[in-house]
């Protein structure tokens, strides 16, 4: 990997050589330094020169800082720690000791690994210190490691691995002093290392007596005060010491950028749009991928088609995806089509619009002195892009290329389009790019198959980097190479992302340092969705709890406000709240979360029995909040997932089952539902069960004239087994071969039946309306058309209730809609299940028990 | 094989034997040939739906027994269907609008409609209009009852309504000031032990006197549970033997295990698992508030002096909660994580 990117960077070095790019290098005397810098080395005799220089460098004004390695005590393993690991590193006696001013970038092109618990600062601030000087972090002591800072209990294996590579080892005071050191002997240290250079050049920067001219120069064509606040306060007062000087002559270089303000007097442009990459070598990243679709697009300049005719390029947003389309078309020449995710895409739509399109031909291919206008423009651009314009040229046709953008965005609303794209990249006679973000989509999976699948990738810091770094200049202000890093980290490598961030972030400051990097970032940080299981660890984590404002954790609660207090009520309990004197503290403290919870109830119940939204952050702060500051600690094993849901859903189930029981025995029982449960069900199902269990089949006429007398099926005899507590103990007392007797019994036998259920009225109207009761239908028409068809008001688009054979009707718009349907089948309803007056009798009782002659007797009355 | 608390309920107003006075006065109203329209409220098991039954029967004849269950199909306004259970006779109709839940205004507003829109037809009866029984009237919403009272008022040329609920706390005063209200009181237990005498003689069997208080004292006033005891009882074991206890039903049992538990032990790991006894029995449809009171009257028997009237402050407390709440079990283990905190604390203090 060294040599590769040392390879790529010097390419990139060449490109930055080319006439209208800034470099900056040029600008800030690096050119100059270039000489005295030694040659990029191998990698592997890179570090001991370096370390060699450094000491020397060392030595030459101050005492040797550091220790050799060997002088550290062996660690041994310690055995690995979950906790340990997770546990965040802080200080142990923070604000100890006196953080140095050193001069600004000190730390420059110095690597550092951190080992062990320091005192002073915690692991983080001890990275954030080293990086605001301009130094590099890393995880690992390999051999461009230039130090390893050692705490107490540093770790066995970068112990070990320092002691192979005699890597120079730091306390934490010698850090300290390493930074205090490079104050008065290094006044003007103020250099930006340009991140396209190789990365071993350090030492020429670092002497003071050879270039004490050079040196001051950059500094004059910086801006003062344009290093972080925690730099040194002297550090500023010595540059400050130059500022008119420096800003005469800031000045008089200021006409000969295109600065911002001139960009001002224009009118105020995107920073994406400005900056938009206008050749290859402008994208950051894609080189290979947009050279391919440029071979792929000039086999079509030629005129001939090549065997997949579309492009599909996928990858995250930010990236370049889209610029390198357009890019792309232009230098190939072709005109662009786009359709993105703004207009329909549905089938209709892309026949309508692209259809005549992917046979068209622009306009433009026939306007010969535009093309020759064209062309002269072309021909300005660089070498590289040659064999393009010959191909233009060549060709004599000015051709389209189609680009869908956001293919994975084809919603609801265009229905068809994917299916339709598809059978379009099939045959089309211009070439088509389609752009999505996610490949795996199952809208875009079949789209795949037809095309050419460019992946791309997240561009790389270098990458990134360069482009930056003349964005940067162009605008006339100082970013720390350590700021980019940070800035690219925290978008994930979204161009787009950072080049908007520093745009807003430049409206009213003219540098950004690490530091503020950092702070700009954490505003700006795109929203990670947090799920429910990461929140209840926030919330009870006693750690993670403290990290966050009160604020914080009234929105980890809005994620997702149904399921947040789900969570926290299952899991509280189980937390050991820390901090607790003894047991009743810990029970006192669930308690009081516990009394939070049930308070949150009766604010939920308002919230969503009146709607009432306004009580969201009470709610919030009384079910989630309040509890997790009760109880946060330690927690054992891993979150359970809200067990409420479940148990509700088994509630209303058996509270259904019991409504069903206590209607069927109506007859007999006149108890009301709870009565039912909290009495009767107690006391019958012992009856319903001992005859089986104590004369097993021949127990069973028993029970079976037990349940007749109630009007209880079978189901109902298996409901009322739920119901009780025991039930299912004692159901385990039957043998199998009784209960199974006992089910074929009841089936063989009739059974009077308390009441028939109508036919299900949640029929669909289809059913209900079906030809049986269709001739009905035409008394309760109140319609002026005599024999109007019943259609469904609702109906729209593929409603599936519509009466099947009755399409030409449907369709017929002469044919007028009766009137009242529902109020219609709503009396067919009542028509049909009546309350027993009269009619229905023939769907009453089944056998010819006892029951069904009273019934009819009844009936006569 | 019918249960003795079916077999002898009284049909008629003559074969009641407690609550004299109401009786009579329920005799009068019947009897005037202009009854108006009822509220019959008072504790489970008090004799609620005997008496109403009674009352129809004494206005209608014994027409008004003969009972049929069918099912009818309201819709709502969301074009939603529901299929309610009604019980009916020729001259009353019985309906429990809670079984729709939120849309009970809907079954009000119709079938109370429809039932009124028409004449009684049957001329054996000599009174013109038809009786609607509303069973759980005080699970009601605002919108339904809203929509009772003035069909109420409307209608009550061809149609009387009998509400029939647990207390009248729940029911707006339009209605209440729109009926009769008629209290019926729990029985006494020596009321309780009269009943179940009569039921014993009927059956031919004898209970010990003592057996028979005690019986009557467990069943918490409640003739449904006291007469389904004695069933019970002599099921199991006949002659009665004075000695055994009167078996508790299941869920009663289980509670005061679970009641037990908080009194073993008082930690976090314990209250954990009788949160898990606690859905059980809620998800088995037992009230949440009968096993606030189960449990808190068992402790209450299980405390010191000193603790007693606490616990039964928190119950108080908790159990107003769950009225107002949702979720049952956050209130009833809020008060279960407060009582094993405050007899912890008081067992530390005392030790």
């Amino acid at each position: 990997m060294p040599r590769g990117t040392a390879a790529s960077k010097r390419k990139l070095a060449d490109y930055d050589d080319s006439d209208d790019e800034i470099n900056p290098e040029d600008f800030f005397g690096g050119s100059e330094s270039k000489p005295a810098k030694p040659k990029p080395k191998p990698r592997s005799a890179g570090r001991k020169p370096k370390a060699e220089a450094m000491d020397v460098d060392e030595a030459a004004s101050t005492p040797a800082i550091g220790f050799s390695a060997n002088e550290l005590p062996d660690v041994a393993k310690r055995a690995f720690s979950y906790a340990a690991v997770h546990a965040p590193k802080g200080a142990k006696d923070p604000g100890s000791k006196e953080v140095p001013v050193g001069a600004p970038n000190c730390l420059a092109s110095k690597t550092f690994v951190l080992t062990g618990e320091f005192t002073s600062m915690s692991r983080d601030g001890l990275t954030d210190l080293i990086k605001t000087y301009g130094g590099r972090v890393t995880a690992a002591v390999s051999g461009k490691t230039s130090y390893l800072v050692v705490g107490d209990e540093p770790g066995s294996s970068k112990v070990s691995k320092a002691k192979s590579l005699k890597t120079t080892c730091l306390r934490e005071d010698d850090l300290l002093e390493l930074i205090r050191v490079s104050m008065p002997s290094h006044a003007a240290e103020v250099k930006v290392e340009p991140e396209s250079k190789p990365k071993a050049e350090p030492a020429a920067p670092v002497k003071p007596e050879p270039e004490p001219v050079i040196v001051v120069e950059p500094i004059a064509k910086r801006e003062p005060a344009s290093v972080s606040p925690t730099a040194s306060a002297a550090a500023a007062a010595v540059v400050s010491s130059k500022p008119s000087e420096s800003r005469l002559s800031l000045a008089s270089l200021t006409p000969a950028l295109p600065s911002s303000s001139v960009a001002h007097a224009q009118g105020y442009q995107l920073w994406t749009e400005k900056y938009k990459p206008t050749k290859l070598k402008d994208l950051c990243g894609h080189k290979t991928s947009a050279t391919d679709i440029l071979k792929w697009l000039n086999v079509w300049a030629t005129g001939s088609i090549p065997e997949t005719r579309a492009v599909l390029i996928s990858g995250p947003p930010g990236i370049g995806k889209t610029t390198t389309a357009h890019l792309v078309a232009k230098l190939a020449g072709f005109d662009v089509l786009e359709l993105n995710a703004s207009e329909t895409r549905s089938k209709k739509s892309l026949k309508d619009v692209l259809g005549s399109a992917i046979s068209n031909r622009s306009v433009l291919e026939f306007d010969t002195r535009a093309l020759r206008k064209l062309e002269a423009d072309q021909e300005k651009q660089q070498a590289e892009d040659k064999d393009v314009r010959d191909s233009v040229r060549d060709s004599g046709a000015k051709r389209l290329v189609v680009i869908m953008d956001e293919v994975d965005g084809m919603s609801g609303g265009d229905r068809g389009g994917t299916t339709e794209l598809i059978q379009m990249v099939k045959r089309t006679k211009v070439p088509i790019i389609c752009i999505c973000n996610d490949r795996q989509s199952t809208k875009v999976r079949s789209l795949a198959n037809h095309c050419i699948d460019m992946r791309f990738r997240r561009p790389t810091e270098q990458q990134m980097k360069a482009r930056l770094n003349t964005i940067a200049f162009r605008e006339n202000f100082k970013l720390e190479p350590n700021a980019i890093s940070q800035l690219v980290q925290s978008t994930h490598n979204d161009i787009r992302q950072v080049i908007n961030l520093l745009s807003s972030y430049m409206l009213n400051r003219s540098s950004m340092s690490y530091m503020d990097s950092k702070e700009y970032s954490s505003f700006n940080k795109k929203e990670v969705s947090v799920g429910p299981f990461d929140v209840i660890g926030k919330y009870l984590n006693k750690t993670e709890n403290q990290r966050l404002t009160f604020s914080d954790k009234l929105d980890l609660y809005y994620s997702d406000f149904s399921i947040v207090p789900l969570f926290v009520q299952e899991n509280y309990i189980d937390n050991r709240p820390a901090g607790c004197e003894g047991s009743l503290e810990a029970l006192e403290r669930v308690s009081m979360a516990a009394d939070l919870i049930s308070e949150a109830d009766i604010v939920d119940n308002k919230l969503r029995g009146s709607q009432q939204w306004g009580l969201m952050p009470l709610h919030a702060a009384l079910s989630s909040v309040g509890p997790a500051f009760h109880v946060s600690g330690g927690h054992d094993g891993m979150y359970r997932f809200p067990g409420w849901l479940g148990q509700n859903s088994k509630g209303s189930k058996l509270s259904r089952m019991l409504r069903d029981v206590q209607t069927h025995m109506r007859l007999r029982v006149s108890a009301d539902k709870t009565e039912v449960r909290k009495s009767y069900i107690p006391a019958m199902v012992p009856e319903l069960v001992s005859p089986l269990v104590k004369e097993g089949a021949n127990g069973i006429s028993d029970v079976m004239s037990m349940m007749d007398h109630y009007y209880l099926t079978k189901d109902h005899w298996d409901a009322m087994m739920e119901l009780h507590l025991d039930g299912e103990r004692m159901l385990k007392e039957i043998p199998t071969a009784v209960k199974s007797a006992f089910t074929r019994e009841y089936k063989k036998t009739n059974h009077p039946v308390a009441f028939q259920t109508t036919a299900n009225a949640t029929a669909s109207k289809a059913a209900s309306a079906s030809a049986s009761l269709r001739p009905d239908t035409e008394d309760f028409i109140d319609d002026d058309d005599g024999g109007g068809v019943i259609i469904d008001d609702e109906g729209g688009e593929g409603d599936e209730e519509d009466q099947s054979g009755d399409d030409s009707l449907d369709k017929d718009a002469l044919i007028k809609t009766a009137a009242k349907p529902k109020a219609s089948s709503a009396s067919r309803a009542d028509t049909a299940s009546g309350s027993g007056r009269g009619r229905g009798s023939g769907r009453g009782a089944k056998s010819a028990s006892a029951t069904s002659q009273a019934r009819k007797k009844r009936k006569t009355e | 094989m019918a249960l003795w608390v079916e077999k002898h309920r009284p049909a008629t107003l003559d074969k009641l034997t407690f609550h004299s006075g109401l009786t009579d006065h329920l005799r009068q109203l019947a009897n005037s040939g202009d009854l108006p329209h009822l509220l019959v409220y008072g504790p489970t098991g008090a004799g609620k739906r005997t008496r109403i039954a009674a009352v129809l029967r004494e206005v209608f004849g014994p027409g008004a027994d003969k009972l049929k269950v069918s099912q009818r199909v309201f819709e709502t306004p969301t074009r939603r269907k529901l299929e309610i259970n009604l019980i009916s006779s020729n001259f009353h109709i019985e309906v429990n609008p809670s079984d729709a839940g939120i849309y009970d205004r809907v079954i009000i507003q119709d079938l109370i409609k429809e039932i009124a829109q028409t004449q009684q037809v049957a001329t054996t009866s000599a009174r013109k209009f038809k009786v609607v029984v509303v069973h759980e009237a005080d699970a009601l919403s605002r919108d339904a009852q809203h929509a009772l009272r003035r069909t109420m008022e409307k209608y009550m040329g061809n149609m009387r309504v009998i509400l029939c609920s647990s207390s009248t706390g729940k029911i707006i005063s339009p209605v209440q000031s729109r009926c009769l209200l008629v209290r019926v009181a729990a029985p006494t237990i020596d009321e309780v032990v009269d009943v179940m005498n009569i039921v014993a003689k009927k059956e031919g069997i004898t209970v010990p006197p003592a057996f028979a208080r005690q019986l009557a004292a467990s069943s918490n006033r409640n003739l449904h549970r006291a007469l389904l005891m004695l069933e019970a009882a002599y099921v199991r074991q006949y002659p009665f033997d004075e000695s055994h206890e009167p078996p508790l039903p299941e869920w009663e049992e289980y509670i005061r295990k679970t009641a037990h538990a908080a009194i073993q032990a008082q930690t976090p790991a314990q209250l954990m698992a009788i949160r898990k006894q606690l859905y059980e029995v809620l998800t088995h449809c037992i009230p949440a508030s009968t096993i606030l009171k189960t449990i808190a009257m068992h402790l209450i028997d299980s405390v010191g002096e000193a603790l007693k009237p606490v616990v039964a402050h928190q119950a108080a407390f908790y159990e107003h909660r769950l009225q107002s709440g949702q979720k049952a079990i956050v209130h009833l283990e809020a008060f279960m994580a407060k009582f094993m905190s405050v007899y912890k604390r008081h067992l530390m203090d005392a030790a």
